[in-house]
C-alpha cells in the first residue's frame, strides 16, 4: 500500500509538473487575447478586388513611447508609431518641403519672433471630439518641458489660441528652422481634455491623436497594432490594419520578408538587402538620411589629439571613398563638414581637404608623435564600427598607432561623456534636418548637452556664438555664419565628416506607394 | 516530507538574495549611464542629474538594493527604467511564452533523446549505438543560431511548411523548440545511455537472467526502472538551463518571452527589469530542482529526504 | 507443484560437463577460463566445487545457464547435458525455462545481486510469475509467505526493499527466490564468502536445513575446504580451468592419494592441535590463464614433478569413484 501511494504521488507530481508546463498552451498565444491579433498577423490578407488591406512592417528597435510630451521626451523608434497616430501643423516632405497638414496656411513675422498657424477646420481626434487651437497651445506648453521639445522646439516662448482655429506661437529669438521643429515628433498635436482626463500614463496607455491610424493595442516585445482611422480629414487610409512588429534578429527580418511572412523592414542593413532574393517578390530601396557619420577627433589633455597637428594628419589620411565602399558599399554619399547636403542653412563654398598621404606623415612628424595609442571608439556592430576599421588600416599606414574599441550603447555614452577616447565615429541624425542640428551635439559651452561638458575644443566656444547668431539669422546670412563655423571646423581638423547615410527599406514588391523618408520613419498612410 | 519541501523553499531566499545582489553589483559597477538611455542624447545635465537622483542612484549601492528588495516584499518590482511599464505586470505576461518554448524544447528533446539513448545502450557497438552517439555530438556542438537559420531557410523559405518567427500558433515555435532542443537532446541522449549501461553491468541484472526473465522482461522491469533515475534529475537540470538558453532562441524567433526581455535590459542597463527577471529565474529554477528532488525521493526507494 | 519434463530414469547423471573449454576474450589477450572441464553430477547431490579464485569455477556455473558476458565470453569446445538436454545447443527459450526453474543460482555477493528499487517479495514473486503463470495470485502469495518462512525472514517484510536489509538477510532473499520454485540444481556460487563469519554459520546452518527439505542437486562453489566437509557429499579440486581430483568427501579428505595441489591446500590450513610457527603456502602463483604451460598446468608449482609432467597432460585417473589427474597414477588405477 505505502508503495503504491509513492508510485501514486511520483506520477501524480510529475503530472502536475507538466501539466502547469505545457498549461502555458492554454494561455497560449497570448497575444490572441489582446485585441486584435489573434489572426496570426503573417502575412497580408488581400481584400477582394485585389487590393491590400492590411500590411506588417518589421523594426528592430522597438517603439515604447506612445505619448510625445511625456516626461522622457521620445526618441527615432518611437517616433514610427508617433508619425502615424499624430498630425502635426506642418508636414515634412521626403525632399524637404514643407506641405500644410493641420495648419492650411501660415505666416512669419517680420522680425522672426512671432509665427501664425491658420488650422484647419473639421479635424477630429480619435474619440470624435474636435481638434482646436486649445490643444495646439495646449501642446506645445506641455511638449517643450521634456528634453525632446527643447532640443527641437528651440527658442519657444509661449504660444496663443487667438480664436478657435487661429494659433499664434511666440518666439524669445527667431528661428530659421522653427517650422521643421513643428513637423517633428514633438509637434505631434494631443488632445487637451483627454490629457486632462487620463493624464500622461492613461494617454501613454490608450493614446489618441488626430493622424490617420489609431492605436489598438501594444504587446511588449511582440506587436503593435494600428487601424486607419475612417474620419480622418484626408480621407481613410488605404492599408486598413497595420502591424508593427519587433524583430531584433536582421537574418530572421529578411527570411521573414522573403518568405511573405512580413510586407517590410525598416532600416535594414544595406549588406542585408543587397543579398535580398528579389525573386521571391522583395525589394528595397533608399533614399537620404537625416544622419551622417563622423569622426570626432578629442582634443582632450592626454590624448593624441590635443595637438593640433596630429588631428590635421588624420584629417589628411584618411580616404573617405574607400570608407564608403566598405562601410555601405558605396550607397553613401561623402560629406566634408558635419552635416547632411539636405539640411536647411547648408553653406555653400566650404573648405575641403582631400586625401593626401604625404602631408598628412608631415604633420604627423611635426607634431612630435610619439607613437601613443590612439583609440578610436565605436558601437559595436553599426556601419560607424566597420568604418572605424577600415580607418585604422588607413592611420596605420602613416605610422599611427589606431585602435578600435567597439562597445556596447550605454558604454558608448559613457566613455563619450567623459570625453576618455582618442576619437569617436557616430551616426548622428538632426531630427530637424537642418544645420542646428551640427551644433549643439558636439559644440556647445552651456550646459544645455551634458555630452559637450567634458568634451570641449578651443574654439568651441568660438563657433557656439556664432552658431546662437545663426539660430537667429534668416536666408544668406544664416548660410554665411555656418560657413565660418563649418572653415574652423575643418581648419581645426576637430571632425573628419565621412558620409551621410542612407535611409533603407525593402518591403514586398506589390506594395505601393513606399516612400523613404530621410529620418527613417515610415508613414503609413502613403502605401496600399 | 512537508518539513522538507519548507525547509528547501526558505533556503531558497538566502540563494535568491545571493544572486540579486551580485547582479545587482554588477550592473551598477558596469559602465553605462541608465539616464542617459532613458532620456536620450537631447538631455541636459541637469535633466540627466535630477533623473538619477529620481531613480536613486546617487545613494550608496547597499541602500538602494534594500530598498529594492523590501519593494519586492512588498510585491513592487518597480517600473522599467526604459519602457516605463511596472515590471510584474509585463514579466506575467511574458513568462508563458518562455516556459511554452522551455517545455515544449524538453517535451521534443526527451521523446526523442531518451528512447534513442535507451536502445544505443541496448544495442551498443551496433550501428543504431554509433549513429546516436554522432548525432548527439552533432547537436552538442553546432551552434544554436546556426539551427535556427537553417531551420528557417529550409521550413520557411524553400519548404513553406512552418512561420519563420513571432508566436501566433504552435507552429510558430516548432523551429524554435527544435533550435533549443537540440542541445538537451544531445545531453539526454547521452546521459541516458550512459547510465543505461552503468545499469546493464550490474549483478542484479545478472540475477534477473538467472531467474530466466526474457531480454525485453530484464530491460523494461530491471534496466529501465533503474537506469531512468539519473535521467529524471538530468531533465531537471536541462529544464531549467532552458530558461538560459531561450535568450538566443527568442531573440532570433521575435518571440516575446523573458530571454529577449532579459538581454535588452541587460543591454540598457534597465536595472528593475534585469532584477525581476533574475528574481524570477532564481526561484524557478529552485523550485524546478525541488520537485525533481522530490520525485526522486518517491521513485527511489533507497532516498530519504532529510529534513 | 507438478513440473515438466521430469525425464526417463534417475540413473542417468543429472548433469554432464564433458570436455568444457571457455574463454573471455578481452582487449589484451584471450583469457582460458576453462580447459577441458568434466564433470558429473547426480541427482540430489551436493558436490563442493573447490579451487582458488580465478580457477574457472564461477565460469562454470555461468557456462552451465549460459550467462557468460555477451561478446566477451564463449564457449569453445565441449558439451553439457543437462537431464539429456545439449544446453549449448538449446535455443533461447529452451533455456529461459530452466534458468530460475529448473536450474537456479545463488550468486557471491548480496549487496550487489538484488534490484535496488523492487521489493524483496515483488523479486521472489517474479520467478513464479515467470515460470508458473497458471498460478493464481493467491497460491503464489502463499508460496511466497512460505519460502520466506523457510529462510528465515518474515514475511511482514515483503514490502520492504533490499537496502533495509542487512547482508545475510539479503542472501537469505537470495537464496529464497533460487529456491521458490524447487529447482532440480541449485548452483552456489560461493555463498558465504562476502559474509562475515558468524553470519556464514547461519547461513550454512539454513542451507543444512534445506538441504533436508529439497531434493536439489547442488553444487556448492567455495574456496573454504571446511564448509565443503560440512555441507557436501563429494567434492572436487579445480584447479587452471580443469577439474583436477574429484571424489567422495571421505576419500578427498582422507589425505592419502591426493593430487599433490590438494595435499598443498590441505597444508594450508592450520592444524588445530599442533603448533605451528609458519603457514605452508602452495609455492609459486597460479597458472596464467592467458599463457597456460604445455603439460600438466600444476607442474611448475608441483614438487613431484617429473619430465612427463612438463610434457604430456595428464587425465583423470580414476580408483574406484576417486579421480586424480596426476601422471604419479597413472598405472594405478582401480576400476
Amino acid at each position: 500500500m505505502k508503495k503504491n501511494l509513492r508510485k501514486t504521488l511520483a506520477l501524480f507530481l510529475a503530472g502536475t509538473l507538466s501539466f502547469v508546463l505545457l498549461s502555458a498552451c492554454t494561455g497560449d498565444t497570448p497575444s490572441s487575447s489582446n485585441a486584435g491579433s489573434s489572426q496570426t498577423p503573417a502575412g497580408s490578407s488581400e481584400a477582394p478586388g485585389g487590393a491590400r488591406d492590411s500590411a506588417t512592417l518589421a523594426t528592430s528597435g522597438e517603439p515604447t513611447r506612445f505619448f510625445p510630451c511625456g516626461a522622457e521626451g521620445s526618441n527615432g523608434n518611437d517616433y514610427l508609431v508617433l508619425n502615424n497616430i499624430y498630425d502635426t501643423l506642418v508636414f515634412l516632405d521626403p525632399d524637404g518641403t514643407l506641405k500644410p497638414c493641420l495648419a492650411e496656411t501660415w505666416s512669419v513675422s517680420e522680425d522672426g519672433l512671432c509665427y501664425t498657424f491658420n488650422l484647419r477646420g473639421g479635424v477630429k481626434f480619435h474619440d470624435g471630439s474636435a481638434m482646436t487651437a486649445e490643444d495646439v497651445v495646449y501642446t506645445f506648453d506641455l511638449s517643450v518641458q521634456n528634453s525632446t521639445g527643447k532640443a527641437l522646439i528651440i527658442n519657444y516662448d509661449h504660444a496663443e489660441a487667438v480664436d478657435d482655429s487661429t494659433v499664434k506661437i511666440y518666439l524669445t529669438d527667431p528661428y530659421a528652422a522653427f517650422l521643421n521643429g513643428c513637423a517633428s515628433r514633438a509637434g505631434g498635436i494631443i488632445s487637451k481634455a483627454y490629457y486632462e482626463q487620463v493624464g500622461a500614463d492613461g494617454y501613454q496607455k490608450a493614446p489618441i491623436g488626430t493622424g490617420p491610424y489609431q492605436f489598438v493595442s501594444a504587446v511588449s516585445g511582440d506587436t503593435i497594432t494600428l487601424k486607419a482611422f475612417p474620419d480622418y480629414w484626408n480621407g481613410e487610409a488605404a492599408i486598413k490594419n497595420v502591424y508593427i512588429k519587433t524583430m531584433t534578429d536582421a537574418s530572421t527580418q529578411i527570411i521573414a520578408l522573403e518568405n511573405g511572412d512580413i510586407d517590410a523592414i525598416r532600416s535594414p542593413a544595406i549588406s542585408s538587402c543587397l543579398n535580398l532574393n528579389e525573386a521571391s517578390g522583395a525589394t528595397w530601396a533608399s533614399g537620404d538620411s537625416a544622419g551622417r557619420v563622423t569622426l570626432h577627433i578629442s582634443s582632450n589633455k592626454g590624448q593624441p589629439g590635443e595637438n593640433t597637428d596630429f588631428r590635421k594628419a588624420v584629417q589628411y589620411a584618411i580616404n573617405k571613398a574607400d570608407v564608403i565602399l566598405g562601410a555601405t558599399e558605396g550607397y553613401a554619399t561623402r560629406i566634408d563638414i558635419d552635416m547632411c547636403p539636405s539640411y536647411s542653412g547648408h553653406p555653400e563654398g566650404y573648405k575641403v581637404v582631400e586625401r593626401d598621404t604625404e602631408k598628412a606623415k608631415e604633420y604627423l612628424a611635426s607634431s612630435g608623435y610619439q607613437n601613443e595609442e590612439f583609440q578610436i571608439i565605436v558601437e559595436t556592430g553599426t556601419v560607424s564600427d566597420t568604418a572605424a576599421q577600415i580607418i585604422q588600416s588607413q592611420l596605420m599606414e602613416i605610422g599611427i598607432n589606431c585602435t578600435v574599441n567597439a562597445v556596447d550603447t550605454p558604454t558608448f555614452n559613457d566613455m563619450w561623456y567623459a570625453g576618455t577616447y582618442g576619437g569617436m565615429i557616430r551616426n548622428t541624425s538632426s531630427s530637424l534636418l537642418d544645420a542646428d542640428g551640427f551644433l549643439n551635439f558636439f559644440m556647445a559651452t552651456e550646459a544645455n548637452y551634458a555630452q559637450t561638458l567634458n568634451n570641449q575644443h578651443a574654439r568651441t566656444k568660438e563657433i557656439y556664438d556664432l552658431g546662437m547668431e545663426a539660430r537667429k539669422a534668416q536666408g544668406d546670412a544664416r548660410k554665411e555664419l555656418y560657413l565660418q563655423m563649418v572653415d574652423i571646423c575643418t581648419d581645426e581638423a576637430y571632425e573628419v565628416p565621412l558620409f551621410a547615410s542612407t535611409s533603407t527599406m525593402a518591403y514586398r514588391a506589390d506594395l505601393q506607394g513606399v516612400k523613404i523618408y530621410p529620418l527613417g520613419v515610415v508613414y503609413f498612410y502613403d502605401w496600399s | 516530507m512537508l518539513k522538507y519541501v519548507l525547509k528547501r523553499l526558505l533556503l531558497l531566499i538566502p540563494v535568491v538574495l545571493g544572486i540579486t545582489f551580485i547582479i545587482f553589483v554588477v550592473l551598477n559597477l558596469a559602465q553605462g549611464d541608465p539616464a542617459v538611455m532613458i532620456l536620450g542624447q537631447d538631455a541636459t545635465a541637469e535633466a540627466l542629474a535630477a533623473k538619477r537622483a529620481e531613480l536613486g542612484l546617487d545613494k550608496p549601492l547597499v541602500l538602494q538594493y534594500i530598498q529594492y528588495i523590501l519593494g519586492v516584499l512588498h510585491g513592487d518590482f518597480g517600473t522599467s527604467w526604459l519602457g516605463g511599464y511596472e515590471v510584474l505586470p509585463e514579466f506575467l505576461h511574458r513568462i508563458p511564452y518562455t516556459i511554452l518554448l522551455g517545455s515544449l524544447s524538453m517535451f521534443a528533446a526527451c521523446i526523442i533523446g531518451i528512447p534513442l539513448g535507451i536502445i544505443a545502450a541496448i544495442r551498443q557497438y551496433h550501428f543504431i549505438d554509433y549513429a546516436s552517439l554522432a548525432l548527439a555530438l552533432v547537436l552538442f556542438s553546432l551552434p544554436s543560431f546556426w539551427f535556427a537559420m537553417m531551420g528557417q531557410i529550409l521550413f520557411c523559405l524553400v519548404l513553406n511548411w512552418l512561420p519563420s518567427s513571432g508566436v501566433g500558433s504552435l507552429a510558430h515555435f516548432v523551429l524554435p523548440s527544435i533550435t533549443l532542443g537540440a542541445n538537451i537532446l544531445a545531453s539526454q541522449l547521452r546521459m541516458t545511455r550512459t547510465s543505461m549501461l552503468d545499469v546493464v553491468k550490474q549483478d542484479y541484472i545478472r540475477t534477473a537472467r538467472a531467474k530466466g526473465a526474457d531480454e525485453r522482461r530484464v530491460v523494461v522491469h530491471h534496466v529501465l526502472r533503474n537506469g531512468m533515475l539519473p535521467v529524471v534529475t538530468q531533465i531537471g537540470i536541462s529544464f531549467a538551463s532552458c530558461m538560459g538558453g531561450s535568450v538566443i532562441t527568442e531573440t532570433v524567433f521575435s518571440i516575446p518571452g523573458i530571454g529577449s526581455l532579459l538581454i535588452n535590459a541587460v543591454k540598457g542597463r534597465d536595472v528593475p527589469v534585469v532584477m525581476g527577471t533574475l528574481i524570477f529565474i532564481a526561484v524557478f529554477v529552485g523550485v524546478i530542482n525541488l520537485i525533481v528532488d522530490i520525485i526522486y525521493a518517491l521513485i527511489d526507494p533507497r532516498v530519504k529526504l532529510t529534513a | 507443484m507438478d513440473k515438466t519434463l521430469q525425464t526417463a530414469g534417475s540413473r542417468e547423471a543429472l548433469l554432464e560437463i564433458r570436455g568444457l573449454h571457455a574463454e573471455y576474450d578481452t582487449d589484451d589477450a584471450v583469457v582460458h577460463a576453462l580447459n577441458g572441464f568434466d564433470l558429473t553430477l547426480q541427482r540430489g547431490e551436493k558436490l563442493g566445487l573447490v579451487g582458488e579464485t580465478g580457477a574457472g569455477k564461477t565460469t562454470m556455473a555461468l557456462s552451465i545457464l549460459r550467462l557468460l558476458p555477451p561478446r566477451v565470453g564463449k564457449i569453445t569446445q565441449g558439451s553439457i547435458t543437462y537431464d539429456g538436454i545439449d544446453i549449448l545447443s538449446a535455443s533461447p527459450k529452451e533455456m529461459l525455462a530452466l534458468r530460475g526453474a529448473r536450474i537456479s543460482m545463488i550468486f557471491q555477493d548480496p549487496m550487489t545481486s538484488l534490484n535496488p528499487v523492487t521489493t524483496v517479495g515483488d523479486q521472489v514473486l517474479e520467478v513464479l510469475k515467470l515460470h508458473f503463470p497458471e498460478m493464481s495470485r493467491e497460491e503464489r502469495d502463499a508460496r511466497v509467505d512460505e519460502i520466506m518462512k523457510m529462510v528465515g525472514i518474515p514475511p511482514s517484510r515483503k514490502g520492504e526493499y533490499p537496502h533495509q536489509f542487512s547482508g545475510g538477510m539479503k542472501q537469505r532473499i537470495v537464496i529464497a527466490m533460487a529456491l521458490v520454485s524447487e529447482p532440480e540444481l541449485l548452483l552456489a556460487d560461493e555463498p558465504t564468502t562476502a559474509l562475515d563469519v558468524t553470519i556464514q554459520a547461519q547461513i550454512l546452518e539454513l542451507m543444512k536445513q534445506l538441504k533436508e527439505k529439497l531434493n536439489s542437486a547442488m553444487v556448492l562453489i567455495t574456496h573454504d575446504l571446511g564448509v565443503v566437509a560440512e555441507f557436501c557429499d563429494t567434492v572436487a579440486i579445480v584447479y587452471a580451468g580443469e577439474v583436477i581430483e574429484q571424489g567422495s568427501v571421505e576419500d578427498v579428505y582422507a589425505r592419502k592419494d591426493n593430487h599433490p595441489y590438494t595435499t598443498g591446500l590441505f597444508n594450508c590450513i592450520p592444524d588445530l592441535y599442533t603448533t605451528a610457527d609458519r603457514l605452508e603456502p602452495i609455492p609459486g602463483f597460479m597458472a596464467d590463464p592467458t599463457d597456460l604451460p604445455q603439460g600438466c598446468s600444476f607442474a611448475p608449482r608441483c614438487p613431484h614433478c617429473t619430465q612427463r609432467c612438463l610434457q604430456e597432460k595428464p587425465s583423470m585417473y580414476l580408483r574406484g569413484n576417486h579421480g586424480v589427474k596426476c601422471h604419479r597414477f597413472s598405472g594405478k588405477e582401480v576400476k
